[in-house]
């Protein structure tokens, strides 16, 4: 658990609880995936998504605690999210998160592709008769698929700031806002969590480039895999750096200036993110009944970008 | 240019208008009238009339609102759109640059739109609850 970003929030005992659930569960687990599991949700986690799950619902009922079905939600967004870096680790041939081996390097594909469909199944059984939960897990689901087949069909091509935005709101925003949505059943700060995950999708691709650790990840694989990143849509309108980013195979000395080229436009990506902000707490005041919580998340997501 | 927004200004007000009219005319009328301030009915008449003063406020707020922010955004993209006019770059650049930013500014003014008519529904929401709500609490004591 990282204490900095769950005491800033104020959700400790809640995301100590998705913790408790998840060891149990893993240890519930069929014997043969128990070491996979074990492995893929050994602590390391920022918990980002539940604490969503948990800030909407504050900012809606700040008067009642985070009942039980919640946690259970929080606990399933978690094997979902963890299905997906599976996934991305090995599209990626990742070697690597969070400074530990990837399950597929691990344990192999095979076991990694098994253990990511066991995650999936036994988030739809907790579920049990939550019938609104199971179809936006669904949505979420067709979502994120189509988002990544997307996001690789579109690689290495010269596209815009738009076109950053709408995969990264299909990608990761669909993840947040399902989440909003978990805890707000109306659907009304559904606007909010799309939009703030759009702004850790983008403080991400920020991080990355500026070598933050803060995410656990690195910019390496999408600069090699020429994925269109928030400073790389930027830095392609220069028409100079656009055709080395479309290169089939470029050397090293193109990433290296293709590095640079992304390094020069975080300034402008910075304020790109500024704007994110402004429209995500735009939302959180007009639509949440308490905004503070959720304007301390925006807070905490902002910090990841590592400006 | 100038009449198209006297026109709008017009409809808008003529709208306000009418809606103002509905409302005062739900006001109980004083001793005088059917309704004697105090009543059951004039209570009656009382909250519906507040409601739709809520509504026609809302309404109003939310078009200035709506108005406010499609000329922000205009201000925002207008000061980039000239700048790409103006500057020394090379075509190519500037033309996508130029793409990219009038994507951007017809997004923004749909998300705005969006954005306001949930605003304004959500905030009709609460003023139809509060109308459910003191509707129940007259019948309860009615019961009484």
């Amino acid at each position: 658990m990282n204490l900095s970003f769950v005491d800033n929030l104020n959700f400790r005992r809640e995301v100590s609880l998705v913790e408790t659930q998840l060891a149990e569960w893993v240890e519930s687990c069929d014997k043969e995936m128990i070491p996979e599991l074990r492995w893929q949700f050994i602590s390391g986690s920022k918990y980002f998504r539940p604490l969503t799950i948990f800030s909407t619902y504050r900012s809606l009922i700040p008067e009642l605690p985070i009942p039980d079905w919640l946690i259970r939600c929080a606990v399933v967004i978690e094997l979902f999210h963890n299905m997906t870096l599976v996934i991305d680790d090995i599209l990626d041939k990742s070697p690597e998160r969070r400074g530990r081996a990837t399950l597929h390097q691990k344990f192999g594909e095979l076991d990694a592709l098994m253990a990511s469909g066991y995650m999936v199944a036994e988030g739809y059984r907790m579920l049990g008769t939550d019938v609104q939960a199971i179809e936006l897990f669904s949505e979420l689901m067709k979502r994120l698929g189509v988002a990544e087949c997307l996001q690789w069909r579109l690689r290495r091509q010269v596209l815009g700031v738009e076109d950053w935005r709408h995969i990264a709101a299909e990608d990761t925003g669909s993840m947040f806002e399902i989440c909003a949505c978990l805890a707000d059943r109306s659907g009304r700060l559904r606007t909010f969590g799309g939009l703030l995950g759009l702004l850790y999708h983008g403080c991400d691709d920020v991080g990355d480039v500026r070598g933050s650790a803060a995410l656990g990840g690195g910019g390496v694989e999408d600069l090699r895999d020429g994925i269109l990143t928030l400073p790389a849509a930027l830095a392609i309108r220069d028409p100079e750096i656009g055709s080395l980013f479309s290169k089939e195979s470029p050397s090293l000395e193109d990433l290296q200036h293709l590095s640079k080229a992304f390094q020069m436009q975080l300034p402008e990506a910075e304020r790109y993110l500024d704007q994110v902000v402004s429209q995500a707490r735009k939302e959180a005041e007009l639509f949440a009944n308490d905004p503070e919580p959720l304007y301390a998340l925006i807070a905490e997501t902002r910090k990841l970008s590592g400006g | 240019m100038k009449s198209s927004i006297e026109e709008l200004m017009n409809n808008y007000n003529l709208l306000f208008q009418q809606w103002l009219t509905l409302s005062q005319s739900l006001l109980p009328p004083g001793p005088a009238g059917a309704n004697v301030p105090g009543s059951e009915e004039a209570s009656d008449v009382g909250a519906i009339s507040r409601a739709l003063l809520q509504a026609l406020a809302a309404a109003a707020s939310s078009s200035l609102s709506y108005s406010y922010s499609v000329q922000s955004i205009l201000y925002k993209h207008q000061a980039s759109l000239l700048a790409l006019n103006f500057g020394d770059e090379d075509t190519k650049r500037r033309r996508a640059l130029l793409i990219d930013d009038i994507r951007g500014f017809l997004r923004e003014i749909g998300d705005t739109a969006s954005r306001e008519a949930r605003s304004f529904q959500h905030q009709l929401a609460l003023i139809t609850e509060q109308l459910a709500q003191a509707e129940a609490r007259q019948r309860d004591e009615a019961h009484k």
